[in-house]
């Protein structure tokens, strides 16, 4: 319901024809008064590393730089667009950390308008000890100031200050990569299979066991030719033996969600109960985030389902 | 500077001891209200650098509690707030990430002030017979409701819910009511009740709009006359509004807005009460 608009908003047609384009973002971070860049891998959700490994969202906090441009701006304006001709359309950042319960808005430091069109930059740190967790960017257009007064034609369109009219690009940022990232650690050796699980015993996976290396470990082992290795090149977004790892996966998947007791399940599920970061919250999140529903009823049901949901995981983050 | 990440509580340990409060036989747990009655906690059970700020809150619960002749009102619930944000305050360090840590909350809850928090929320109202044998003529503006699922102590106020554990609720609420200092804060929430506490923290929409939430209440305490139906009523009618607009982007800013919303809410009010006064005529 919270989608349903009664006026015009940003279209992928107008976005197109408007000549929208959105450069990457550019993140780094401030330490001993120097500033370093991190890696980003992901498109719509962005897992940010620090190859020095200082960074902590939590105490390092986050800069980020991104450039907006529209090579034909007055298309967005007058009756076939999302604002009044004579009303002030601008561009912010809308945050949203869900973690801590919060949200805000970013300015653009400049927005300026030449005969090659528009560039709006946004420069903005979160300074440290303000987000946690994760971080969704979504880049909107909105009504800034007003039309005083509506043209023929332009009667469906909204004409009040601070209103949206559209979303130019959402992205999810996800700082919990400890958590989100699935344990794995490579061990070679003529002596063991290609693959296998060890767990911990869990005492709570609710609330007490958290989702990393102490609970849980994925083992691969690269001693065979068809063995899987996830990060395989510099950039990170290739995946040697990619649907043996998808299989893998899987499989440990449907193992975890077995290992659950059956209120457990129904928690996970239905998130009752979780602590941040627990195996069930980590578990959940991943239930949320699958593409097609996953098939409950039966352990071969569900694999085929993890399966299908893997794949499609792994395609979006390369 | 104290280091929180020091003192936290795992929500399995903090039910852990309150289940051993459950466990306690009549007689024992009488003997431990007359301890919390009496504003003993053994020091032992909290790290000594939480001993001032304990000694602060709990001055403030008593001062509260004189002041009203023993009444645990909306009044107590918000000088023991200020008290708590003055010595937790973001401007000493104690950032919104540990604010939104129930860990440390469920530490300062269990460990370091169990008493006023199950004076504040006893779950049985025969509890507070005992209460009163060192507390005289102890009351409550808002009837003592059992919680379910509760055997002894409030499990939600003190550790298990996460937007009910009480402190943590007064901290958030006076972050959100903020207005510059103590006493300023105080005057503009002054009037209102322990329902607007709830409404504020329970619902928070997308996320918390801090600024915007201290303008609202603001506009709230301008009103002529704060009634928790028009504050819900604005809340609700906010949310609503935030789907598709951004407060602080509106000709006027946040302060503008909030004006607006309430009056509109108010005056709408105000003319159905006037209709339902013509038709009983």
């Amino acid at each position: 319901m919270e989608n349903i608009l009664f006026y015009p908003t940003l279209t992928p047609e107008m976005a197109e024809a408007s000549g929208l384009k959105t450069e990457k973002y550019k993140f780094t971070y401030s330490y001993q008064e120097k500033t370093y860049g991190l890696q980003q891998k992901g498109n719509a959700t962005i897992k940010l590393t620090d190859p020095l490994e200082i960074w902590k969202v939590e105490s390092e906090g986050l800069t980020f730089e991104k450039i907006i441009r529209i090579a034909y701006p007055d298309l967005l304006k007058g009756k076939e667009g999302i604002a009044c001709r004579d009303a002030d359309l601008s561009i912010c950042i809308i945050w949203v950390n869900k973690k801590l319960t919060r949200t805000g808005y970013i300015l653009p430091v400049s927005d300026v308008t030449t005969n090659t069109g528009r560039i709006c930059k946004f420069y903005y740190s979160f300074e440290p000890g303000n987000i946690s967790g994760d971080l969704e960017l979504s880049i909107v257009f909105y009504i800034k100031k007003k039309a005083e007064s509506v043209q023929e034609g332009e009667q469906d369109l909204i004409n009040e200050d601070g209103v949206s009219v559209g979303e130019i690009e959402r992205t999810v940022l996800d700082f919990s990569s400890i958590y989100m990232e699935f344990p794995i650690e490579e061990y070679k050796s003529e002596n063991e299979p290609l693959w296998w699980v060890e767990f911990s015993e869990w005492e709570d996976p609710k609330t007490v066991d958290m989702f990393s290396k102490d609970s849980m470990c994925l083992y691969l082992n690269p001693y065979y030719e068809g063995c899987p290795a996830p990060s395989t090149n510099e950039e990170g977004n290739y995946i040697k033996n990619f649907d043996m790892l998808v299989d893998i996966l899987a499989q440990t998947y449907l193992m975890m969600f077995k290992r659950l007791s059956e209120d457990d399940l129904r928690a996970t599920i239905q998130n009752i109960g979780l602590e941040n970061n627990s195996i069930c919250s980590i578990l959940h999140q991943f239930i949320e985030g699958c593409y097609e529903e996953l098939h409950w009823e039966s352990p071969e049901r569900l694999l085929k389902s993890l399966q299908k949901n893997i794949r499609l995981k792994l395609q979006e983050e390369r | 500077m104290m280091d929180f990440s020091r003192f936290r509580l795992s929500f399995n340990d903090a039910k852990n001891i309150i289940n051993s409060y459950d466990e306690m036989n009549d007689t024992q747990f009488f003997d431990q209200i007359r301890h919390w009655a009496n504003y003993d906690v053994p020091e032992e059970n909290y790290g000594a650098e939480y001993k001032p700020f304990r000694e602060a809150v709990v001055d403030e619960f008593q001062a509260s509690l004189a002041d009203s002749g023993n009444r645990i009102n909306y009044d107590l619930d918000l000088r023991v707030g200020i008290r708590l944000y003055e010595l937790l305050s973001p401007a000493k360090d104690f950032t919104v990430i540990n604010a939104n840590d129930d860990d440390i909350w469920r530490y300062i809850s269990v460990n370091v002030m169990p008493d006023i928090t199950f004076i504040r929320y006893p779950n049985l109202s025969e509890d507070v017979k005992i209460l009163r044998e060192y507390i005289p003529d102890l009351s409550y503006s808002i009837a003592i409701k059992t919680e379910k699922d509760s055997i002894r102590m409030k499990k939600k106020r003190f550790y298990s819910h996460t937007r009910r554990i009480w402190l943590k609720t007064l901290w958030w609420y006076i972050h959100l009511g903020w207005q510059g200092n103590s006493e300023k804060t105080y005057e503009v929430l002054k009037n209102n009740g322990t329902n607007i506490i709830s409404h504020f923290i329970e619902r928070p929409g997308r996320g918390y709009r801090e600024q915007l939430f201290r303008c609202m209440l603001y506009a709230y305490s301008l009103l002529p006359e704060q009634k928790d139906s028009t504050f819900r009523a604005a809340a609700k009618l906010n949310l609503a509004k935030c789907v598709s607009l951004e407060p602080a982007l509106t000709e006027g800013g946040e302060a503008e807005y909030s004006k607006e919303l309430f009056d509109e809410v108010y005056d709408r009010e105000a003319t159905k009460q006037d209709a339902e006064e013509d038709d009983t005529e």
